[in-house]
């Protein structure tokens, strides 16, 4: 029988733990969620329009980080929609010039945000229902990183449409390939704003797929009810209210 | 010249380091206003030295109008699909890619010149009808010589792409970034390429018109109509519902192809953390290692988001079924360990 681990040699000076002696204790359940990977939340910080852009499409964690700690972030975001889907407007207006070349980009901006703010609601309430903490301007937040990648995108898309847009005179083609870039840049956007939203709480986001079909139903939806965004300009009052996949039948059949 | 063909190591590392991008994009602008434009000229030589001259103008410029177009929205999905190259290396690499095509279609001149030239000469029937007798010898000879033209042109843009697969290979270790990354470029530049041939035809034009610098139909259409028209007069009524399923077919094997998919890796486990040793050797923590699972001779590795907010997934080959469930065993062990360390035991004294 002995005392201690060290009574066999009574003359040896004790050691001292180098650390406070804890009884052990066992993992009780799984590991913990995954944190991120070190540096990778480390907040952006040059606030430029070009570094955050940049930044927003290699490094969308460190603007997560910055949206959260500084709300001059979120009003740089709204910069980059405002800037990105002016310049896709504008081009888009290049197709029948005129007054579209003023009223375009006003309506696609205007458009953007209204949508935004119409689904804002039901995106915090999805994210809440997967046990989200987030804020609602935290919300506002992952969705603006999400819009302002789209404006990005569409503005990367533009010389593309512009010179379908100086040849052909045809408005179903010119809406069918503006339609098929707007939905490659939302699936880009939005999947932005879900893993943003994903990240915040370390929990995807349920139904976030059809929160996504949502969006982009509302976003047709009012490029129906702004038209004419790709014709020529009639006036600044709205038209009779009209289904959008009727509308497009309207235009391919004309 | 040649070694923006043959791609040799310094060029790549220039590339690699952003070291004096703005000459590797003169020279490959210089390749494809030499090597396109002599060919231009062999395209139009059939119709003599007017539309050959036309022809080697419209052809570089058809080319840098198909790189200017298409690079912006190149560079801004690359990130979007995991790649790390930047916007300037993105423009590089695509022209890169035009210029070699461009050195190959300099290089075939010669033989094409040979070949127009040993083919039946083009008589005097502008002005005629295209179904005058005198005039379709002239029609069949151009329609024959286009097709030549074009298949040589494709040839030479399979070398290019090909040539492309090559550099991106090098500059990005992840062989499903760069497939994602050639198909999404290529079909990129296939759509505006389209559009701006439409639109600066004619490089041959027909016999029986007169020789033009672009087509007075040039703004009037696109390549995209020219093609409903084609198939409304072969389908007849059915075109529209054609279209469709060629477009959702073509739809469904893009999204097939971008899908982002598992890399082939090789690991080493260590203590506290996952060493990845290809294909971009990195350390990861036991806490970002999400889980391990075998599937059949694989173990596949999921890796928590990194700074793009995208989960990875890695996929690590074993000689059989059994060493991957064993392997997989391990790995989850081991994370299991790390991901609530560091901790110590304390022996507990011993009492009789």
């Amino acid at each position: 029988m002995h005392d201690s681990p060290w009574a066999s040699e009574p003359d040896s000076v004790p050691i001292e733990p180098a650390f406070e002696p804890r009884p052990f204790e066992p993992p009780t359940s799984a590991p913990p969620k995954a944190p991120p990977l070190a540096g990778h939340d480390e907040p952006w910080t040059d606030l430029r329009v070009g570094a955050l852009a940049d930044a927003l499409l290699r490094a969308p964690a460190s603007v997560l980080a910055a949206l959260r700690a500084n709300p001059m972030v979120g009003a740089r975001l709204a910069l980059i929609v405002v800037l990105g889907l002016g310049a896709c407007g504008l081009v888009m207006a290049t197709f029948s010039g005129g007054l579209q070349l003023l009223f375009v980009p006003v309506k696609l901006i205007l458009g953007m945000l209204v949508c935004a703010l119409v689904c804002l609601p039901s995106l915090h309430v999805f994210s809440c229902l997967s046990g989200a903490q987030q804020t609602v301007r935290e919300t506002w937040g992952a969705m603006l990183m999400g819009i302002a990648l789209m404006g990005m995108l569409l503005v990367g898309f533009a010389p593309v449409l512009w010179i379908f847009g100086q040849a052909t005179h045809s408005i179903a083609l010119m809406g069918a390939l503006h339609l098929c870039f707007f939905l490659i840049s939302a699936g880009f956007g939005l999947g932005l704003s879900l893993r943003a939203l994903s990240r915040m709480n370390d929990a995807p986001v349920r139904a976030g797929g059809l929160w996504a079909v949502m969006f982009v139903c509302v976003l047709l939806q009012m490029s129906t009810t702004l038209r004419p965004l790709v014709g020529p300009f009639d006036g600044v009052l709205f038209h009779e209210r009209l289904f959008f996949v009727g509308h497009w039948f309207q235009t391919l059949g004309s | 010249m040649l070694s923006l063909v043959r791609l040799d190591a310094t060029l790549l590392q220039r590339i690699r380091t952003h070291d004096r991008l703005g000459g590797i994009a003169s020279s490959a602008i210089a390749t494809i206003l030499v090597g396109a434009g002599l060919y231009g000229f062999a395209f139009g030589f059939w119709r003599g030295i007017g539309a050959a001259i036309f022809s080697s103008v419209k052809l570089p410029a058809l080319v840098l109008g198909v790189a200017a177009l298409t690079t912006l929205a190149s560079g801004l999905i690359a990130p979007l699909l995991r790649s790390a190259l930047s916007l300037r290396q993105t423009g590089i690499a695509i022209l890169v890619s035009f210029a070699v095509t461009s050195a190959l279609l300099g290089a075939l001149a010669p033989v094409s010149i040979a070949w127009v030239w040993m083919q039946r000469p083009m008589a005097a029937v502008v002005g005629l009808a295209a179904t005058d007798p005198r005039a379709i010898p002239s029609i069949d000879t151009a329609q024959a010589l286009v097709l030549f033209h074009t298949a040589v042109i494709a040839v030479a843009g399979i070398a290019g792409v090909v040539r492309l697969l090559g550099l991106l290979h090098r500059l990005e270790p992840r062989g499903g970034v760069v497939r994602r990354l050639v198909v999404t470029w290529i079909g990129l530049q296939f759509l505006v390429g389209a559009e701006l041939a439409w639109i600066t035809r004619p490089f041959l034009g027909r016999p029986h018109l007169p020789v033009a610098f672009v087509s007075p139909e040039a703004l009037n259409g696109s390549f995209f109509e020219e093609i409903l028209l084609l198939a409304r007069s072969t389908f007849g009524v059915g075109a529209p519902a054609m279209l469709s399923l060629f477009g959702i077919g073509i739809a469904g094997w893009l999204v097939n192809v971008l899908r982002a998919s598992a890399e082939p890796a090789r690991i080493e486990v260590l203590p506290r953390m996952l060493a990845v040793l290809a294909p971009i050797a990195r350390t990861v923590p036991w806490s970002s290692v999400l889980g391990a699972r075998a599937e059949g001779h694989d173990v596949r590795i999921r890796l928590a988001a990194d700074a793009t907010l995208v989960e990875e997934e890695l996929v690590v080959g074993c000689p059989n079924g059994p060493d991957a469930r064993r392997m997989a065993a391990r790995i989850e062990r081991a994370r299991q360990l790390g991901a609530v360390g560091p901790f110590r035991t304390v022996d507990e004294p011993l009492s009789g």
